[in-house]
């Protein structure tokens, strides 16, 4: 007769480290909640165009994975090196992130574009500045753009990508 | 479909390529900022190096950089006091009191300084500047007190070297003050490194 084996043991479970104050607000935190934005953005973009334009999806998709490896490789440095080059990761990670903001301007759905476009004004008028020729003439568009509550879709195409990200891509391969 | 004033709405295109140039500027401001902090860093650093220098090359130079007067015992104040040459202590120890000066103006500074979320650590620049400044600043000070080259000044005797090392160690707050200014500026364009999402919900 084989012996009770009695109750089975409860698994332990390791309670979650609790987010530090620095992963909380800093920011780190920050450039970190902007991936997941984008994330989100990419996945309504990606339910909206329903399987076309894939290479812009891909190539978002793959600004945001790089954007997040390199938070996760300066989170876990050693604190000399984290604060010597954190100034220059998170620029790197924050061109990441503008760069697949505006790729996602080419597939997201229309109204989520136009939702851009108020904070696009604002940051037209801060970065640009009067100075700058051309600001009244992307502030002009904003606001055409909200007049006519639409953008102009480009041309339907396939989902093959266009030969210049054909040739790109084995060029960043080799670096 | 066309906007009311007859023109047709902008492409995708067009908008992406107005987020391009508004990041451009952005992601320049941002290092702008961490350039210009890396800046201060390196004229901290040779600040620091010349105060931790001067005094021992002091002591081989052939012309007096400095002379301190010593007060006689029982003299009357504003006598005449026996002059002797500073030595490598007597320069550390005023660039010790215009430290404390520096020191005491960066604590002061600090009131200034809004909660900041720059990472490049630009007001952490400053303060490091501000340090060796107010030594340096000291003894420029004091060199020029008793050389009595400024005429409504007078030389000085060693009993109040310290009181005006620390004066002159405080006012390094004149000349970065032109830094603060400058830091402030360009926090103030670089914006929060915050997201391009961030920005588009302000």
């Amino acid at each position: 007769m084989a012996k009770d084996p009695g109750p089975m043991p409860i698994p332990v479970v390791e309670p979650a480290a609790a987010p530090t104050i620095r992963r909380r607000y800093g920011p780190q935190a920050g450039l970190a909640r902007e991936v997941g934005r984008l994330r989100l953005e990419l996945a309504e973009a990606a339910e909206y165009q329903n399987g076309r334009r894939q290479y812009v999806l891909d190539d978002v998709r793959r600004l945001l994975d790089d954007a997040e490896a390199l938070l996760v490789t300066l989170a876990g440095a050693p604190w000399p090196r984290r604060l010597g080059r954190r100034a220059k990761i998170y620029e790197a990670v924050l061109a990441h992130l503008q760069r697949a903001g505006e790729e996602l301007y080419l597939v997201s759905p229309p109204e989520a574009v136009l939702a851009r476009l108020p904070g696009l004004k604002a940051a037209v008028r801060q970065y640009l500045g009067p100075e700058n020729l051309r600001a009244a003439e992307y502030l002009t568009l904003c606001d055409e753009a909200l007049r006519a509550g639409a953008v102009a879709e480009p041309p339907k195409t396939a989902a093959s990508p266009p030969p210049a990200v054909a040739v790109v891509e084995p060029a960043r391969a080799r670096e | 479909m066309t906007a009311p004033g007859g023109n047709p709405p902008p492409t995708r295109q067009q908008l992406r390529a107005i987020q391009q140039a508004v990041d451009d500027a952005r992601l320049s401001a941002q290092a702008s900022v961490r350039n210009y902090r890396n800046v201060l860093l390196a004229v901290a650093a040779v600040s620091v190096l010349c105060a931790v220098a001067l005094p021992p090359a002091q002591a081989y130079l052939s012309a007096d950089l400095l002379l301190i007067h010593l007060p006689e015992a029982g003299a009357q104040a504003g006598a005449d006091t026996t002059p002797r040459r500073a030595t490598a202590g007597d320069l550390a120890t005023i660039e010790a009191w215009g430290l404390l000066g520096g020191l005491i103006s960066a604590v002061a500074g600090m009131r200034r300084m809004r909660g900041s979320r720059d990472p490049a650590g630009l007001h952490l620049a400053q303060l490091a500047l501000k340090l060796p400044a107010g030594a340096l600043t000291a003894v420029f000070g004091i060199v020029l007190l008793q050389a009595e080259i400024v005429p409504p000044l007078a030389r000085i005797g060693s009993d109040r070297i310290a009181a005006f090392a620390i004066l002159f160690g405080f006012a390094q707050e004149a000349f970065t003050v032109f830094v603060d200014r400058r830091s402030e500026k360009m926090l103030a364009d670089a914006g929060p490194l915050t997201s391009p999402g961030e920005a588009r919900a302000a």
